[in-house]
Protein backbone atom coordinates (compact mmCIF):
# COMPACT_ATOMS: atom_id res chain seq x y z
CA UNK A 1 0.00 0.00 0.00
CA UNK A 2 1.39 3.33 -0.73
CA UNK A 3 1.83 5.97 1.88
CA UNK A 4 1.60 9.83 1.41
CA UNK A 5 5.47 9.86 1.00
CA UNK A 6 5.28 7.16 -1.86
CA UNK A 7 2.51 9.36 -3.63
CA UNK A 8 4.11 12.63 -3.30
CA UNK A 9 7.54 11.51 -4.46
CA UNK A 10 5.83 9.31 -7.83
CA UNK A 11 4.03 12.82 -8.60
CA UNK A 12 7.35 14.64 -8.28
CA UNK A 13 9.62 12.46 -10.40
CA UNK A 14 6.99 12.26 -13.02
CA UNK A 15 6.83 16.16 -13.32
CA UNK A 16 10.33 16.63 -12.78
CA UNK A 17 11.89 17.52 -15.92
CA UNK A 18 8.30 19.76 -16.22
CA UNK A 19 8.98 21.48 -12.68
CA UNK A 20 12.47 22.30 -13.59
CA UNK A 21 11.98 23.80 -16.75
CA UNK A 22 9.21 26.41 -15.56
CA UNK A 23 9.75 27.06 -12.24
CA UNK A 24 13.78 26.96 -11.49
CA UNK A 25 14.93 28.56 -8.64
CA UNK A 26 11.75 28.54 -6.93
CA UNK A 27 10.01 26.60 -4.06
CA UNK A 28 7.94 24.02 -5.26
CA UNK A 29 4.96 22.51 -2.91
CA UNK A 30 3.68 19.18 -3.80
CA UNK A 31 1.17 17.34 -1.20
CA UNK A 32 -1.89 14.94 -1.69
CA UNK A 33 0.52 13.73 -5.11
CA UNK A 34 -0.67 17.14 -6.29
CA UNK A 35 1.23 20.79 -7.23
CA UNK A 36 0.24 22.83 -4.36
CA UNK A 37 1.85 26.08 -5.65
CA UNK A 38 5.16 27.34 -6.13
CA UNK A 39 6.70 30.24 -3.99
CA UNK A 40 9.66 32.59 -4.25
CA UNK A 41 10.34 32.40 -0.34
CA UNK A 42 10.08 29.52 2.02
CA UNK A 43 7.89 31.63 4.06
CA UNK A 44 5.64 32.00 1.50
CA UNK A 45 5.67 28.41 1.14
CA UNK A 46 5.59 27.85 4.88
CA UNK A 47 2.12 30.06 5.14
CA UNK A 48 0.49 27.90 2.04
CA UNK A 49 1.21 24.64 4.10
CA UNK A 50 -0.66 26.38 7.16
CA UNK A 51 -3.75 27.54 5.09
CA UNK A 52 -3.83 23.72 3.45
CA UNK A 53 -7.41 21.92 4.74
CA UNK A 54 -7.41 18.85 5.87
CA UNK A 55 -4.01 19.50 7.04
CA UNK A 56 -1.69 16.86 5.33
CA UNK A 57 0.89 14.80 7.04
CA UNK A 58 3.31 14.89 4.30
CA UNK A 59 4.82 17.60 1.88
CA UNK A 60 7.50 17.92 -0.47
CA UNK A 61 8.98 21.54 -0.63
CA UNK A 62 11.91 21.90 -2.79
CA UNK A 63 13.66 24.66 -4.30
CA UNK A 64 13.72 23.44 -8.27
CA UNK A 65 17.13 22.91 -9.48
CA UNK A 66 19.20 24.23 -6.50
CA UNK A 67 18.98 21.55 -3.96
CA UNK A 68 20.87 18.69 -4.49
CA UNK A 69 21.56 14.95 -3.40
CA UNK A 70 24.38 15.05 -0.94
CA UNK A 71 26.82 13.10 1.26
CA UNK A 72 28.23 13.37 4.48
CA UNK A 73 30.31 11.50 6.79
CA UNK A 74 29.08 10.16 10.39
CA UNK A 75 32.02 9.27 12.15
CA UNK A 76 32.80 7.98 15.30
CA UNK A 77 30.99 9.96 18.51
CA UNK A 78 27.46 9.18 18.99
CA UNK A 79 27.47 6.05 16.22
CA UNK A 80 28.52 3.13 18.75
CA UNK A 81 26.12 4.78 21.53
CA UNK B 1 47.85 36.66 15.63
CA UNK B 2 45.17 39.09 17.26
CA UNK B 3 43.16 37.76 20.05
CA UNK B 4 39.39 37.82 19.93
CA UNK B 5 36.68 38.20 23.25
CA UNK B 6 33.67 36.33 23.48
CA UNK B 7 30.87 36.56 25.48
CA UNK B 8 29.17 33.80 27.15
CA UNK B 9 25.29 33.74 25.87
CA UNK B 10 24.47 30.48 27.96
CA UNK B 11 26.16 27.37 29.49
CA UNK B 12 24.95 23.33 29.36
CA UNK B 13 25.83 20.48 31.68
CA UNK B 14 27.39 17.68 29.60
CA UNK B 15 25.43 14.70 29.85
CA UNK B 16 25.65 12.94 33.06
CA UNK B 17 26.18 9.64 31.73
CA UNK B 18 28.28 10.06 28.61
CA UNK B 19 29.68 13.35 29.62
CA UNK B 20 28.60 14.23 25.90
CA UNK B 21 28.82 17.92 25.39
CA UNK B 22 25.36 19.38 24.41
CA UNK B 23 23.23 22.72 23.70
CA UNK B 24 20.16 23.99 23.58
CA UNK B 25 17.84 24.82 20.75
CA UNK B 26 14.75 25.18 19.11
CA UNK B 27 13.31 23.50 16.42
CA UNK B 28 10.79 24.73 13.68
CA UNK B 29 9.01 23.02 11.20
CA UNK B 30 8.50 25.05 7.86
CA UNK B 31 5.11 25.78 8.72
CA UNK B 32 6.92 27.63 11.36
CA UNK B 33 5.13 25.18 13.99
CA UNK B 34 7.42 25.05 17.05
CA UNK B 35 8.48 21.39 18.29
CA UNK B 36 7.00 21.37 21.84
CA UNK B 37 9.63 21.91 23.60
CA UNK B 38 13.21 23.26 23.85
CA UNK B 39 15.64 20.31 23.09
CA UNK B 40 19.17 20.01 25.12
CA UNK B 41 20.58 18.15 21.67
CA UNK B 42 24.41 16.47 21.98
CA UNK B 43 26.79 17.56 20.04
CA UNK B 44 28.90 15.46 17.57
CA UNK B 45 31.73 16.61 15.66
CA UNK B 46 32.11 13.42 13.84
CA UNK B 47 28.89 13.72 12.28
CA UNK B 48 28.71 16.51 9.33
CA UNK B 49 24.96 17.05 8.75
CA UNK B 50 23.05 19.48 11.01
CA UNK B 51 20.19 17.75 13.33
CA UNK B 52 19.40 14.23 13.61
CA UNK B 53 16.18 13.37 15.11
CA UNK B 54 14.83 9.98 16.28
CA UNK B 55 12.40 9.07 13.72
CA UNK B 56 9.34 9.48 15.93
CA UNK B 57 10.13 13.22 16.25
CA UNK B 58 10.94 13.46 12.42
CA UNK B 59 7.40 13.24 11.47
CA UNK B 60 6.65 16.68 12.71
CA UNK B 61 8.56 18.02 9.95
CA UNK B 62 7.60 15.56 6.96
CA UNK B 63 5.40 18.95 5.85
CA UNK B 64 8.49 20.44 4.27
CA UNK B 65 10.13 17.49 3.25
CA UNK B 66 12.94 16.91 -0.11
CA UNK B 67 11.98 14.44 -2.32
CA UNK B 68 13.22 10.95 -2.31
CA UNK B 69 15.87 10.86 -4.62
CA UNK B 70 17.83 13.93 -2.67
CA UNK B 71 17.93 12.33 0.35
CA UNK B 72 21.17 11.97 2.44
CA UNK B 73 23.13 9.05 2.49
CA UNK B 74 26.79 9.32 5.30
CA UNK B 75 29.58 7.20 5.18
CA UNK B 76 29.88 5.81 8.54
CA UNK B 77 32.63 3.24 10.51
CA UNK B 78 29.63 0.28 9.78
CA UNK B 79 29.12 0.90 6.12
CA UNK B 80 26.97 3.63 4.86
CA UNK B 81 23.92 5.05 6.27
CA UNK B 82 20.64 6.18 4.30
CA UNK B 83 18.66 9.55 5.72
CA UNK B 84 15.31 11.06 5.42
CA UNK B 85 15.45 14.78 5.00
CA UNK B 86 13.16 17.84 5.48
CA UNK B 87 13.52 21.21 5.64
CA UNK B 88 13.63 22.95 9.43
CA UNK B 89 14.49 26.09 11.07
CA UNK B 90 17.07 25.86 14.27
CA UNK B 91 17.23 28.63 16.86
CA UNK B 92 19.98 28.65 19.50
CA UNK B 93 19.92 31.92 21.78
CA UNK B 94 22.39 33.56 19.30
CA UNK B 95 21.41 32.42 16.20
CA UNK B 96 18.34 31.40 13.76
CA UNK B 97 19.54 28.91 11.19
CA UNK B 98 17.54 27.55 8.03
CA UNK B 99 18.63 24.04 7.43
CA UNK B 100 17.62 20.31 7.39
CA UNK B 101 16.71 17.57 9.74
CA UNK B 102 17.05 13.89 9.17
CA UNK B 103 16.40 10.31 10.25
CA UNK B 104 17.93 6.96 9.23
CA UNK B 105 15.48 6.01 6.68
CA UNK B 106 15.57 2.31 8.62
CA UNK B 107 15.86 2.50 12.73
CA UNK B 108 14.96 4.40 15.56
CA UNK B 109 18.07 7.41 14.79
CA UNK B 110 18.96 9.36 17.96
CA UNK B 111 19.32 12.94 18.81
CA UNK B 112 22.29 15.06 17.88
CA UNK B 113 23.69 18.03 15.80
CA UNK B 114 26.45 18.10 13.56
CA UNK B 115 29.20 20.29 12.29
CA UNK B 116 26.49 21.96 9.81
CA UNK B 117 24.99 23.52 12.77
CA UNK B 118 28.20 24.27 14.81
CA UNK B 119 29.67 25.99 11.65
CA UNK B 120 27.11 29.30 12.43
CA UNK B 121 27.97 29.03 16.01
CA UNK B 122 30.65 30.05 19.15
CA UNK B 123 30.77 27.03 21.32
CA UNK B 124 32.90 26.98 23.96
CA UNK B 125 33.68 23.03 25.24
CA UNK B 126 34.75 23.56 28.81
CA UNK B 127 36.14 19.91 29.83
CA UNK B 128 37.00 20.21 33.34
CA UNK B 129 33.65 22.33 34.25
CA UNK B 130 31.67 19.81 31.94
CA UNK B 131 29.70 22.48 30.65
CA UNK B 132 29.13 23.64 26.82
CA UNK B 133 28.95 27.13 26.24
CA UNK B 134 27.32 29.04 23.72
CA UNK B 135 29.01 32.34 23.28
CA UNK B 136 28.99 35.49 21.06
CA UNK B 137 31.73 38.01 19.83
CA UNK B 138 32.49 40.78 22.84
CA UNK B 139 34.84 43.16 21.02
CA UNK B 140 37.49 43.94 18.17
CA UNK B 141 40.34 41.79 18.56
CA UNK B 142 43.26 42.58 21.20
CA UNK B 143 46.47 41.98 21.59
CA UNK B 144 49.66 41.16 18.77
Amino acid sequence: MLTETDRDNEFYESEEAELETQYKGRYVLISGARLVGVFDSIEAAGKAIRSLSPRPTHAILTKMGQDERMSGEWLAGSLQR
Amino acid sequence: MAGRFFATVNCYPHDTGANQPRLRIRLFNVAKEQWPEDLIVPIDTGFSGAVMLPSSSYDFFMIGELPRKLWKDYRTMTGPLQMRVARALVETEQASIETIVETPLAGAGKLLIGRAILKDLAVLLDGPAKLSCLMKPHDEAHGD
